[in-house]
């Protein structure tokens, strides 16, 4: 029975908040969601662990080489890239990586999301464009409503000034209801609620967001590009077009 | 004799030491028990019919086409050519699989313990290129426990290979359970 308590601490932490956020402004790659990890710039590949930052050489595809690893705070969340500059949320923190020439990643600030606490543990998804960074905090999980874990209960949308990225600074906060995965496109901004209905905000480069759509239904992971918008819920895929943000079109929705 | 005596004195001493040490009687009966593959075989890695939807994890969009993750089992490609209709086109299957991104022709995969390269020009036929070592060994990227399930179960045992799906058996003495 040794077990039962680290089991029971280990789910509780697994279940409660493995999940990520990002989206890539390079038009030539694919487009990630907010649950994934890995990310690829000119020759290297770039992995978050739970723990770590991991740098493969990928020069030579048959014969790709891990060239760096560096051990980060617990539970992290979210690897997002954008100009050369990587993003990385975990549940207390928001990191800011700069790349040098070798590939190997530098980092240039630590933000926690609560100065005066360490009991704040939330699903953090982290996106940036602009000098803008876009960060959701929720303590509500994809699966059910146990909360992400932590004792204060925080539903929020955040956005920091990065033109320091040694210092971000906190620029402003949206409450909603339990914030998941976010995605932008040019300066609309699209970010999905577990349990509410995703937001389509239109952001200035000052870090200031208006709420111009909203499409109903929760959702827990979003992919906008090209006009194109695909919203992913537990049970369903629902497509939208929205390049012409005054009339948002759906197009379809795929039961899973 | 001697040798009578020697074991009845190491059983004497067994039971004696495990009162001592007070272990904890494992617990028996129905659960569930993980099923391992090797990380190892790359022969697992190929493009197979389409698979229902059961516990989707990471999503990529690329181009006319996006994918969803099956959690620990593979990728679900979905043709999206005509967006009022994405299709579900193929399954690649990647036992291990939690994490991944697409590169061109390339994609880039875990399989719970490894980062492969899989080439995916084809995507009818995908083929398992490389894979760099060890790059996932927390317990994060691992299949360690039965998800949506209350009770007993075999601890999972890295050295045993990577956990790709859980089975109900009859455990015995299992020291591994969720409340």
């Amino acid at each position: 029975m040794k077990y039962i308590l680290s089991f029971f601490l280990l789910s509780f932490v697994l279940v409660s908040c493995t999940k990520v956020t990002e989206v890539d402004v390079n038009a030539d790659s694919a487009i990630s969601g907010k649950y994934n990890t890995i990310k690829v710039v000119g020759d290297f590949i770039y992995a978050v662990t739970d723990s770590e930052l991991v740098t493969i050489d990928k020069t030579d595809n048959d014969n790709p080489k891990e060239i760096d690893r560096q051990e980060l705070g617990d539970r992290i969340e979210n690897l997002y890239e954008a100009e050369n500059v990587l993003f990385i949320g975990s549940e207390t923190d928001m990191y800011i990586f700069t790349l040098a020439s070798n590939g190997i990643p530098e980092m240039q600030s630590e933000t926690a999301h609560i100065s005066f606490s360490d009991e704040v543990e939330v699903c953090d998804p982290v996106i940036a464009k602009n000098d803008i960074a876009y960060v959701t905090l929720s303590s509500v999980q994809p699966d059910n409503s146990v909360p992400c874990g932590g004792i204060i209960e925080i539903n929020e949308l955040r956005t920091y000034n990065i033109a320091d990225l040694t210092s971000p600074k906190q620029v402003n906060t949206v409450d909603l209801d339990s914030p998941q995965g976010l995605s932008i496109d040019g300066d609309i901004l699209f970010v999905t609620n577990l349990h509410g209905n995703t937001n389509v905000y239109d952001v200035n480069h000052n870090g200031g967001m208006n709420l111009v759509g909203v499409i109903p239904g929760g959702a827990h992971d979003v992919i906008a590009t090209d006009g194109k918008v695909l919203i992913v819920s537990k049970t369903e895929i629902k497509q939208y077009d929205y390049s012409n943000i005054d009339n948002i079109i759906h197009y379809a929705t795929i039961k899973l | 004799m001697h040798r009578l005596i020697l074991i009845a004195f190491s059983i004497f001493i067994c039971v004696g030491l495990t009162s001592c040490f007070d272990l904890p009687e494992g617990e028996s009966g129905l659960g569930m028990k993980p099923v391992y593959i090797s990380p190892d075989d790359f022969s697992v890695i190929y493009t197979r019919e389409p698979q229902p939807n059961v516990d989707q994890g990471s999503f990529v969009s690329d181009g006319d086409f996006f994918y969803i993750n099956e959690r620990f089992k593979g990728i679900h490609v979905y043709d999206n050519t005509d967006l009022n209709n994405p299709v579900k086109i193929h399954f690649w299957n990647i036992p291990g699989c939690s994490e991944f991104t697409l590169d061109g022709e390339l994609l880039y995969a875990d399989n719970s313990r490894h980062l492969l390269t899989i080439d995916i020009s084809d995507k009818a036929d995908i083929k398992y290129v490389s894979h760099v070592k060890d790059i996932y060994t927390g317990d994060q990227q691992n299949n360690n426990f039965p998800e949506d399930y209350r009770g007993i179960f075999e601890c999972v045992d890295f050295e045993n290979g990577i956990v790709v799906d859980w089975e109900e058996a009859m455990l015995e003495n299992v020291d591994c359970i969720i409340y």
